[in-house]
């Protein structure tokens, strides 16, 4: 549902609510007039009735009194407008309005209206009275006369008296019900002009650019909406960071690939006008290790662009380092074989992190193809895990000539190859290494060791032990 | 024709000097700026082709060092990046000409050809002395109108005579324009090309001067 129909159906309610209590409460209090009105005009009847009844009866005329009773009552009942005809059934077909009873000293009725049931309306009790006889509820006012032994009834209908009330609330409902369409109207004109902000708000994001990430500004935005502005700007401001990371890598990508394209087309045209058949098998030869050093670089390019776009702790789990280690060197055996060099890997069976397996073994796969590749031939490469009590510290050491001094740092940078390497690489193993620490809240250092060659060290957490959740797989039945 | 490459891509400096050599030329690469600079410092080439990201020493270094040192050699860059920044800076540091990779070999030969024809002063393609006419884009030769047949080592050799027409031109200097740093060459090699050009086409404007090398009238 739109937030302007929300509002205007939310206002209407709420209106609506304060309403009906108001209209009860009027309903109720109009009950009460009617009530105190109609009362003291029955007692007033009543009393006038019997002092007439008293008197006729004092002179031993009570059935004149009979006669005079219609002509009387209208008289002294000015007030009640519409029932002029007291006697008379009432306008609203079995309605009855006014009536009373003179009784006796025994009991029997001497005198009534033809209003009057036949029965007594009330039983010896004087003053207000509710009843019900034949079917209708009376309100009845009893007076008596002690000395003539006379009892006067005066009653009316409590059904009269509700409807005059309820006509009161009904002349305050219509209006009520007919201002009802207005009042939609007008407060979804108000709904809508108060989400005008918003709907400048909306204007905005809409005619922008696709690649203008400027943070929002100049849209007078109420206090309500001015957190949504900032996180939106917050967004905007992440994905212009995102966006130029990617453009310059994608600068850089086609900059590192334009040289292993040189020189393979140079070596095909070598290939093609070459003389000989062993010049054209060598040049045909070099293409193919171009083509693989190219490969090389592509997967490292897209490894390191998957990291960079990568979510921290979205398939995180238990990863157990010594058996990653060991399947990632078995996986580089051939190139060590080619080399003669020897790897170990050792270190403690249980030493776990908490991260995504994929990434830790192509973390460990670049350290160790680095230390294969540029240390010397037939020389031993280490990969050790320990557990140092407040991180996983893996060692990879090797025997090669190190790093001359101040280039320690530097390796990290993208594309940043050593300067005395030889081998083709393509200058991103060390930026995937440290993008993989970040991504788990880790760290990497390099240093000459002081018997030589080169010791890289990757610090990365300990796995939570409080998290049952995140405890390596299989680790519950190893001590 | 004399040329050092400064690359330190393995497989297209490996293309590049093969590419050089198999059209007469002698190549001698170095795949760094230290290296480079030992090698300009000890050898005379008749261009350098020069890769600007290099490591230890950068390209444009070496080129700023080679031109303070008032060595005018033809200097051909080689840039990966797309930016003009790159080679507006290289050739203010007195580079002569650039190719953006990939390129294609023949066009950085012909480059080459401009480059080191503009260096001797010249600005016709064509070398003509004595009814020999040599065509070095097309590597053609021939004699009164009559095309000749020579090796591409001979070609080189030939060029280079007219180039110098008139000067004798040391037998090292010969042996460079057609031998790199790494070929294991014969002593009498020279003599053997020399006999030939002189069987081919010219019988007796060449000279020999004893001691020293040789001189094309």
């Amino acid at each position: 549902m739109s937030l302007r129909w929300r509002l205007t159906l939310l206002f209407l309610a709420a209106t609506l609510l304060v309403w009906a209590p108001v209209n009860l409460w009027i309903y109720t209090n109009a009950l009460r007039d009617v009530n105190q009105i109609y009362d003291a005009h029955l007692a007033r009847s009543a009393r006038v009735l019997l002092s007439l009844a008293a008197a006729s009866a004092e002179r031993g005329e009570l059935d004149e009194l009979k006669h005079l009773i219609p002509t009387l009552i209208p008289t002294y009942l000015p007030q009640l407008q519409g029932i002029g005809e007291v006697a008379e059934p009432g306008p609203k077909g079995n309605e009855r309005l006014m009536a009373f009873q003179l009784l006796g000293r025994d009991g029997s009725v001497l005198l009534a209206s033809a209003s009057a049931p036949s029965r007594p309306l009330a039983a010896g009790i004087p003053g207000f009275s509710d009843s019900r006889v034949s079917g209708v509820r009376w309100r009845v006012f009893g007076v008596a006369d002690p000395k003539q032994g006379l009892v006067l009834y005066a009653g009316e209908p409590q059904a009269l008296r509700a409807t005059v009330a309820w006509d009161l609330v009904e002349s305050l409902l219509v209006p009520t019900f007919l201002a009802v369409p207005v009042l939609l109207a007008l407060t979804w004109t108000a709904a809508s002009s108060g989400l005008r902000p918003l709907v400048v708000l909306v204007r905005e994001v809409k005619q922008r650019a696709p690649q203008d990430l400027r943070p929002l500004s100049g849209v007078p935005v109420p206090p309500e909406v001015q957190p949504l502005v900032s996180a939106l700007n917050d967004l905007l401001r992440r994905l212009g960071r995102a966006l130029d990371r990617e453009r310059q890598f994608t600068g850089n990508a086609a900059h590192e690939l334009r040289t292993p394209l040189a020189a393979l087309r140079v070596q095909a045209q070598v290939a093609q006008r070459a003389a000989t058949e062993e010049q054209r098998h060598r040049a045909l030869d070099q293409i193919i290790a171009g083509v693989g050093h190219a490969g090389h670089l592509v997967d490292q390019l897209l490894t390191l662009s998957r990291l960079d776009n990568r979510v921290v702790g979205q398939t995180e789990r238990g990863v157990r380092l010594l058996e990653v280690a060991r399947r990632t060197a078995a996986d580089l055996e051939p190139l060590a074989r080619d080399r003669s060099v020897s790897v170990q890997i050792e270190g403690a069976d249980n030493a776990a992190t908490c991260g995504d397996e994929t990434c830790i073994s192509i973390l460990f796969r670049n350290l160790l193809d680095n230390a294969i590749r540029y240390g010397p031939l037939s020389g031993d490469v280490t990969l050790t895990v320990r557990d140092s009590g407040l991180f996983n510290r893996i060692v990879v050491t090797d025997q090669g000539p190190g790093l001359p001094d101040g280039q320690h740092a530097e390796m990290f940078e993208r594309f940043r190859r050593g300067s005395a390497v030889k081998a083709p690489g393509s200058g991103l193993g060390l930026s995937i290494v440290r993008r993989i620490c970040e991504l788990h809240g880790g760290s990497v250092h390099l240093e000459n060791r002081p018997e030589g060659g080169l010791r890289c060290e990757v610090r990365l957490p300990l796995i939570a032990t409080a998290s049952p959740d995140l405890s390596p797989p299989g680790s519950a039945h190893r001590s | 024709m004399r040329v050092l490459l400064i690359e330190d891509d393995g497989i297209l400096g490996d293309g590049l000097k093969v590419g050089l050599e198999q059209i007469g030329w002698a190549a001698d690469w170095v795949r760094d700026g230290a290296s480079a600079q030992s090698a300009l410092e000890v050898d005379q080439f008749d261009a350098v082709v020069l890769d600007l990201g290099l490591p230890k020493k950068p390209g444009i270094e070496v080129l700023r060092w080679l031109r303070g040192r008032g060595d005018d050699t033809p200097v051909l860059i080689l840039t990966a990046t797309d930016g003009v920044a790159d080679r507006v800076t290289a050739l203010d540091a007195g580079a002569d000409d650039y190719v953006s990779k990939p390129f294609d070999l023949d066009e950085l030969c012909a480059r080459l050809r401009a480059l080191h024809r503009r260096s001797l002063g010249s600005a016709s393609p064509m070398l003509r002395r004595h009814g020999i006419e040599v065509d070095p884009g097309a590597r053609t030769v021939s004699r009164h109108g009559l095309p000749v047949s020579l090796s591409p080592k001979e070609f080189a050799i030939l060029q280079t005579l007219m180039e110098n027409a008139g000067k004798v031109v040391p037998r090292q200097r010969l042996m460079g324009s057609i031998y790199g740093w790494d070929d294991d060459v014969g002593s009498n090699v020279l003599e053997v090309h020399i006999h030939n050009i002189r069987k081919k086409v010219a019988a007796g404007a060449l000279t020999t001067v004893r001691g020293v090398g040789y001189r094309l009238d």
